[in-house]
């Protein structure tokens, strides 16, 4: 009887656990349709809630949200080491090298399955997964999904004669954050970086943030200068939007102050060099402490400790005279040079793609006892 | 796509059949199915399947490029009896090998050879069409006829010199290139943190161009089009770089040349310098009081000087408006509402700024 009492219950707390679960994804994805999406490109990719991977198509100036059906948790990912990973991906989409290019590389937080974004010559989008040493093909004509299109809220785009709109949004980064999908990009006519905020899940309205931010350190000067890759980290228990601009300095915003139509003024807390382009950006925690890890064109990865950031209180306003040199808030060079790709795989670890000097491109994983 | 045939076209590849009954002697364990013939269907986007008769499982059999062991091309395969089609996950390869196989042995093997890869590419205008710049020029453009590759990095195509034949780097840097929606237009951007003034690269570098000065675009023969043709010859433009403009473009100062009524003349309008080509297409308009948008075809004159419209219908008497969308810029980035590079520490009066610029004419 004990025993049956025992399993009743057991039963009971499956079923609510279950039911929980199935309310959770009714909600985010209620609203996705099935069919053929028709994704003209993925030039970012990066994960939500419950297995949804959110796809940047430049092409399109749209967001995806997708349901891989990619849910079933995973505590921790075995180790990843694959050497020739570009010939591998090029040997199985029937082609060589020179005629793919891997545009970004995401890993699904709950299956620790790591997913790539890949161009052919001609601009065909693929999405491809790892499976053990393998890459296994997502057709991207048959999904589950839910699309935003990334239009001016300010100004109605200009359409050419077959009603297509003219301008292209160069989408450079992209990451979900507390029920928002954060996207940062670039117009092909004006220069202007801007930033948004799309509530997910997406709304028929476009009720969404559009936002142009400039920082006006060195003198006060409006730069506009493109987002090249951000990252959402917490100081005294406020949002903080992190971000690096192609010509590397790193700046802080206030994640409340990103308002519709609101030119924010960011604080700079590091140069990070000329000559250098940050490449990509993650955050992962070490002995209760949060690190940032951003990895550069020309630069080691670099490494800085969350907690730096919240005490740099300098803002830069004096232009940094000597070339190449750094300044602002520590931060330590990691010996991890030429990643063009990284992701934490799980809590202990932290993927990677990166171009060895002989050349090859390697895709491995690396615990944080060694960052 | 406008130099392709719309229908599909199937050339037939008559692969090098290979018959296995030695292998299979010899292996002495299985029948593998025997091949007929093999076929490839190209459409106007490429060579897209492989067509294929076996009495093999199609579960085992797969496509792999020639000499590759272990990866299997990615793809899906449907069957109908004894024929099998493959659609690879990507388009195969111009002049690429393929083996069909089945439990590792070779049933056939097939390339690729798409006709549509004979259309070179060419360079239609290379923008700003003039040949005298300001030294804070901001933007480039090129127009191709056809789309280009979608690999690589656009800028190890593009090789600047300036009058001493010594290369130089104005261009900024982007890892997400801009293109158009087609991949036949590319846009450049002339380093803006090194024409903002005070900007740590206009501090270290300076300006991009300096005035005084003549450079050479040059666009390597080895880019390739979307199909992997290659442009086949370079193609140059020179410039000579004069000082640089800090004028804002104003409405209220282009002459407006106004039609007839009755007549289908253009409504010119002279904009004084050479504007932003692409800009210049999207960001005028002409409205009727009465009757709201007219349709109309717009041409840009000589450098892109001058904007001409030609209404559909003949210019009726009445009051109409010529708006422009003040994002329009001069080559320098100079807006309607202003200049691209401004002081914010300047109380300076930056005038109204405002959306669209208006300006009215009458024709009677």
């Amino acid at each position: 009887m004990k025993k049956i009492f025992y399993f009743t219950a057991v039963c009971g707390v499956a079923l609510i656990a279950i039911s929980a679960n199935n309310s959770k994804n009714d909600t985010l994805t209620k609203d996705f349709i099935f069919g053929n999406p028709e994704i003209a490109a993925i030039n970012q990719l990066g994960f939500g809630p419950e297995g949804i991977l959110f796809l940047g198509d430049s092409k399109n100036a749209a967001i995806y949200a997708l349901d891989l059906n990619d849910t079933e948790s995973k505590a921790s990912a075995g180790e990843i080491q694959i050497g020739d990973f570009d010939v591998k991906v090029a040997s199985a989409l029937g082609t060589t090298t020179d005629q793919i290019k891997i545009n970004d590389m995401a890993v699904n937080p709950l299956s620790k399955k790591v997913y790539f974004a890949v161009t052919g010559m001609d601009g065909t989008p693929i999405l491809l997964s790892l499976n053990g040493d393998a890459v296994e093909n997502i057709p991207l004509d048959q999904l589950k999904y839910s699309k935003i299109e990334l239009t001016d809220a300010v100004a109605k785009d200009a359409k050419d004669r077959r009603d297509r709109p003219m301008r292209v949004w160069a989408i450079s980064d992209l990451q979900y954050h507390n029920g928002h999908v954060l996207v940062s990009g670039l117009s092909n006519k004006e220069f202007g970086s801007t930033f948004r905020s799309i509530p997910f899940p997406f709304k028929d309205t476009q009720d969404f943030a559009s936002l142009e931010i400039y920082h006006a350190a060195h003198g006060q000067y409006e730069t506009n200068s493109p987002i090249k890759t951000f990252n959402v980290i917490s100081i005294g228990g406020k949002d903080h939007l992190i971000a690096s601009y192609t010509c590397t300095p790193l700046v802080l915003f206030p994640m409340d102050a990103l308002k519709n139509g609101v030119h924010t003024k960011g604080r700079t807390v590091a140069e990070l060099g000329s000559g250098n382009s940050p490449l990509d950006m993650i955050s992962y925690e070490k002995d209760g402490k949060s690190y940032l890890l951003m990895s550069n064109s020309n630069r080691p990865v670099m490494k800085i400790a969350h907690g730096d950031i919240t005490s740099s209180k300098e803002s830069l306003t004096e232009p940094v005279k000597e070339w190449a040199v750094a300044k602002g808030v520590d931060y330590v060079s990691l010996p991890m040079v030429n990643i063009l790709q990284m992701d934490n795989l799980d809590m202990d670890k932290v993927v990677y793609l990166q171009r060895t000097a002989d050349g090859e491109l390697v895709l491995q994983s690396r615990t944080i006892d060694r960052m | 796509m406008r130099l392709y045939n719309q229908s599909d076209k199937i050339k037939e590849i008559r692969g090098n059949l290979i018959f296995f009954c030695l292998l299979t002697l010899l292996m002495g364990c299985r029948q593998v199915g025997g091949l007929g013939k093999v076929q490839v269907t190209y459409s106007d986007v490429g060579a897209v399947n492989v067509r294929f008769e076996s009495h093999g499982n199609p579960k085992h059999i797969a496509v792999f490029l020639v000499g590759e062991s272990e990866t299997a091309v990615l793809g899906s395969m449907k069957s109908q009896g004894n024929t099998h089609w493959f659609t690879p996950a990507l388009k195969f390869t111009d002049r690429q090998d393929y083996e069909i196989r089945e439990r590792g042995l070779t049933l056939a093997h097939f390339t690729i050879d798409n006709p549509k890869v004979a259309v070179a590419p060419e360079i239609l205008a290379i923008y700003p069409n003039t040949d005298t710049v300001p030294e804070n020029l901001l933007k480039i453009y090129l127009e191709f006829s056809l789309p280009i590759q979608e690999v690589g990095r656009a800028l190890d195509f593009i090789k600047v010199s300036d009058g001493s034949n010594a290369e130089t780097d104005i261009f900024l840097d982007l890892e997400n290139e801009l293109w158009n929606k087609a991949h036949d237009r590319l846009t450049l951007w002339l380093n803006p943190g090194r024409i903002k003034t005070d900007l740590i690269p206009n501090r270290e570098l300076g300006m991009p161009l300096s005035a005084g000065k003549s450079y050479t675009i040059q666009v390597e023969p080895n880019w390739k089009s979307a199909h992997g043709k290659t442009l086949g010859r370079p193609y140059t433009k020179t410039f000579f770089v004069t000082k640089a403009d800090c004028q804002k473009p104003t409405l209220s100062a282009w002459a407006l040349n106004i039609p007839k009524k009755s007549t289908l003349l253009p409504l010119t309008l002279d904009l004084i310098e050479p504007m932003d080509a692409i800009l210049l297409r999207e960001t005028l308009s002409v409205i009727s009081k009465t009757k709201g948008p007219l349709q109309g075809t717009i041409r840009l004159g000589r450098e892109e000087r001058t904007w001409a419209f030609y209404p559909e219908a003949a210019w009726e008497a009445g009051v109409y408006f010529l708006e422009v969308a003040s994002r329009l810029e001069d080559l320098a980035g100079n807006n309607l509402n202003h200049l691209f590079d401004t002081d914010l520490r300047q109380d300076q009066d930056m005038g109204i700024t405002s959306e669209t610029k208006v300006r009215e004419f009458v024709i009677d």
